[in-house]
């Protein structure tokens, strides 16, 4: 199955809306009617050629997994993958927000970082980031009671605050810093933490595991969570082997050989969340 | 002077008793008019087949103020994807409120529940509504100014100016009560209030304030009755309260809001059951009283009210779960709550049939107005489906059949047989609200009304019929053909100036400057200022009546 290859010509002055252009929907277009779809620029619809040079891509794979690529300083670019549902995603260049909002399947990869509102309420699929990211990544869309529902968001970089506010499943990787607020109102799921993170991590967490992979984190005291909780090793090693897998973040290779030190909470509400820190 | 004559359309217009028949309208100057013999009409438009009414007008539905925005925060995930339809939103932006109403041949709309302190905002919301005339209803009965002249024992002249001053300072059509003196009580930790039960600060009751306000509104001359929310509002076994509320009018003229909320018994195995005759029967035997019965439609929508007291005692059955309750300035309250009403629950289904029950067993079409309380029962753009629920009994039985199976089973909607006519609806849509407003100008298509009029594509199926009328004409001006808007003209607002003790405002500035929080001189609306918020429309002021008007006492 073929691709399309899609390189930004120039940085537009006002946001680009590229909600609608997804890997499973281009596949069956032609190059000239690729370049018609109309994208929304400011308040105005404009064809995607006004933007875009459009190249068709044979892939090699003889896979009928559908394939786009952008290319550019998408920086101004919004909503790229948005409700995306199947297909292979590949980005080089930084985007701006939304990137995978209400995804449910496929992969995206993203070679540069991206802005707010990463992976908001993603029920399935893979959006893999090498760079930083904004706020609200894997969190809910203004409104919403549910944050993501599934599949995976993997972050080299760092991320800003309210990551993964109100996640319900699914697992949220992030190699470096995060901001404040990590984890807030976490129904359930599991979220990584590679680097530090800033104030009230988990704050009103009711259930799901929280871990500070980097063993310089000491455990912090945190209102609302407790030391203890009944005998955990079996339960570590599946979740520590099931996380060494992601070769991308070498740190966490190392994980089913170190112990962790546990806290429950957030006592204020349910209480059956857990923050995992590695010794 | 150009003039427009329709002809070959049937009339449906019960104030001046034309049922059907088919005849010419003209056109001139925005008013329903003649032609001189001989005189030829400028434009000449044949309507055969349509059935030509006047504009639908709207008493009793929740489009400006506070918590209308409030509703349109608390849910922004109505706003997204939605594709071309912008109205998926229960509570749509006011723009889109206009434009809906009008394409389905309203032209006016009144607000129930504006706070004083909250006029402006109403006002301006309400004339940034394009194309639809619109006015308000002042509420009171929950501030602590009229509650502790009422502890006092103030003398009912006393009442009657600060419910002109009231109508003055906020330029509304009406008073509403809501929970009387409940919203009040809730601040002071009770939970419900019976009518003849002592707030627990000021110890008055609903009773007391139900029957100040009704006499003071009658002493002014308003034609728009006490518009009443009553106590206990969703509670099972609430007509008690409701008939109580009725005993408290003492005979005065009133209208009972939202009544399908407030006809609930306690009988049966699940202790909730209809109590829509015995309203029916209190309605039918007081010829002063009147009703809007607040259908409940299926589906999601947003609760908006000043009934704090009672949509704190809803919250957990909220939709998503999530809600909003506020205080506004001591003088009323705000509770938004998203609902979702579903076919395959009891009590939702019980509400749908119960709501149905009152328009069928009132049997006086001019005591009754069509509405569903807009967003709080379901939103309005779901009247033409009401309709066609009243007009057509087998449409109604095969939606009955689709219900929880006991409702289905046991309603005593099953046995009533009744189909309203188009006449019928003409009055629950426009000749009813028009005249308990008191608009003599509006919901008629005599000669000298405004032409506001609503020309409907005669088909078996009502609800198809009242979706997108032919024609809608506001003040003669043609807005909407076949649902696509033609002009957005800037709407009226209609309001009343009755007499009061103008030295009144004296006692308020001093009440005020001892108890309130604002200069009351602030909280009055200038005629100038209430044409700037209406985004320069017409001031329609409606005359009090005099005399022998007013009714029986």
């Amino acid at each position: 199955m073929s691709g399309h290859r899609l390189t930004l010509r120039q940085t537009p002055a006002l946001r680009l809306d590229l909600r609608g252009v997804l890997p499973d929907t281009l596949a069956g277009l032609s190059v000239a009617e690729v370049e018609r779809l109309p994208l929304a620029c400011g308040r105005d619809l404009v064809p995607l050629a006004e933007w875009f040079t459009v190249e068709a891509t044979p892939t090699a794979d003889a896979d009928t997994v559908a394939a786009l690529h952008l290319v550019g300083d998408l920086s101004r670019v919004d909503h790229i993958g948005h409700q995306m549902a199947s297909g292979r995603l590949r980005i080089d260049g930084p985007v701006g927000d939304g990137l995978g909002v209400q995804m449910r399947g496929g992969v995206i990869r993203l070679h540069g970082s991206a802005r707010d509102q990463v992976g908001c309420e993603m029920s399935g699929g893979e959006l893999h980031i090498d760079g930083d990211i904004g706020d609200f990544a894997a969190s809910t869309l203004p409104g919403s009671m549910d944050g993501m529902r599934g599949g995976l968001l993997a972050v080299c970089g760092c991320a800003g605050d309210r990551l993964a506010d109100r996640m319900r499943r699914g697992t949220v990787l992030v190699g470096g810093a995060v901001g404040d607020f990590a984890a807030s109102r976490l129904v359930a799921g599991t979220v990584v933490l590679g680097g530090r993170c800033g104030v009230h991590p988990a704050w009103g967490m009711r259930r799901g595991s929280v871990l500070f992979a980097d063993p310089t984190v000491a455990p912090m005291s945190l209102p609302g969570f407790v030391t203890g909780g009944g005998e955990m090793a079996v339960a570590w090693q599946l979740m520590a082997r099931d996380l060494a897998r992601h070769t991308d973040f070498p740190a966490l290779a190392d994980l089913p050989r170190r112990a962790v030190h546990r806290l429950r909470g957030d006592l204020a509400v349910d209480g059956m969340g857990e923050l995992l820190f590695v010794t | 002077m150009s003039t427009i004559r329709l002809h070959g359309g049937r009339l449906h217009d019960p104030t001046n008793g034309v049922d059907g028949d088919v005849r010419d309208l003209v056109v001139r100057d925005g008013r329903i008019d003649r032609l001189a013999p001989g005189e030829p009409a400028d434009e000449s438009i044949d309507i055969s087949g349509c059935v030509a009414m006047a504009g639908g007008i709207d008493l009793h539905t929740h489009i400006g103020g506070g918590k209308v925005n409030l509703a349109r925060l608390l849910l922004p995930e109505h706003h997204r994807g939605g594709g071309d339809d912008p109205c998926r939103h229960v509570t749509p932006g006011t723009r889109d409120t206009g434009r809906r109403y009008v394409q389905m041949g309203y032209t006016a709309a009144f607000e129930p529940a504006m706070v004083a302190t909250n006029a402006r905002h109403a006002h301006m919301e309400m004339g940034d509504t394009p194309i639809l005339d619109h006015g308000a209803y002042a509420m009171l009965g929950n501030d602590e100014l009229f509650l502790q002249m009422l502890a006092e024992g103030a003398h009912p002249d006393e009442f009657r100016d600060l419910i002109g001053w009231t109508l003055h300072a906020t330029k509304a059509m009406g008073v509403k009560v809501v929970n009387p003196g409940g919203i009040s009580a809730f601040k002071f930790n009770q939970r419900r209030l019976n009518v003849d039960e002592p707030h627990r600060h000021w110890q008055v009751t609903p009773r007391q304030v139900v029957h100040t306000l009704a006499r003071g509104l009658h002493a002014l001359g308003v034609p728009h009755p006490l518009h009443i929310h009553g106590s206990n509002l969703g509670a099972a076994g609430n007509i008690a309260s409701t008939l109580e509320t009725i005993d408290a009018l003492e005979g005065l003229p009133a209208h009972l809001t939202h009544v399908q909320f407030h006809a609930y018994g306690n009988e049966g195995p699940k202790k909730f059951s209809s109590a829509a005759l015995a309203l029916a029967e209190a309605v039918n035997a007081r010829p002063q009283l009147s009703v809007d019965v607040g259908q409940i439609i299926f589906g999601h929508t947003v609760t908006a009210s000043g009934d704090t007291m009672r949509q704190f005692a809803n919250a957990g059955l909220a939709n998503p779960r999530k809600a909003i309750f506020s205080d506004i300035e001591c003088e009323a309250g705000c509770g938004v709550v998203p609902f979702r009403y579903r076919e395959a629950s009891y009590v939702n289904a019980l509400q749908w049939a119960i709501g149905l029950e009152i328009f069928l067993l009132v049997r006086n079409p001019w005591q009754v107005v069509l509405t569903t309380d807009h967003p709080n029962g379901g939103p309005f753009t779901s009247y033409p489906h009401l309709i066609r629920l009243l007009m057509d009994r087998s449409f109604r039985e095969e939606q009955l059949a689709k219900l929880h199976p006991e409702v289905a089973q046991f309603s005593a909607l099953k046995s009533i047989t009744r189909e309203l006519t188009l006449q019928e609806i003409a009055i629950l849509t426009r000749a009813a609200p028009a005249k308990l407003l008191g608009l003599r100008d509006r919901g008629h298509l005599g000669e000298g009304a405004a032409a506001d009029i609503a020309v409907y594509r005669d088909d078996a199926d009502r609800e198809r019929m009242f979706t997108a009328p032919e024609l809608v004409f506001k003040d003669g001006v043609l807005v909407s053909r076949a649902g696509r808007l033609t002009a957005e003209p800037v709407g009226g607002t209609h309001f009343v100036a009755p007499d009061y003790d103008l030295s009144f405002a004296q006692t308020l500035r001093r009440r005020h400057a001892r108890h309130g929080s604002v200069n009351p001189d602030h909280l009055v609306i200038g005629h100038d200022e209430l044409c700037a918020c209406g985004r320069g429309g017409a001031l329609l002021p409606v005359a009090c009546l005099q005399g022998q008007d007013r009714g029986a006492p």
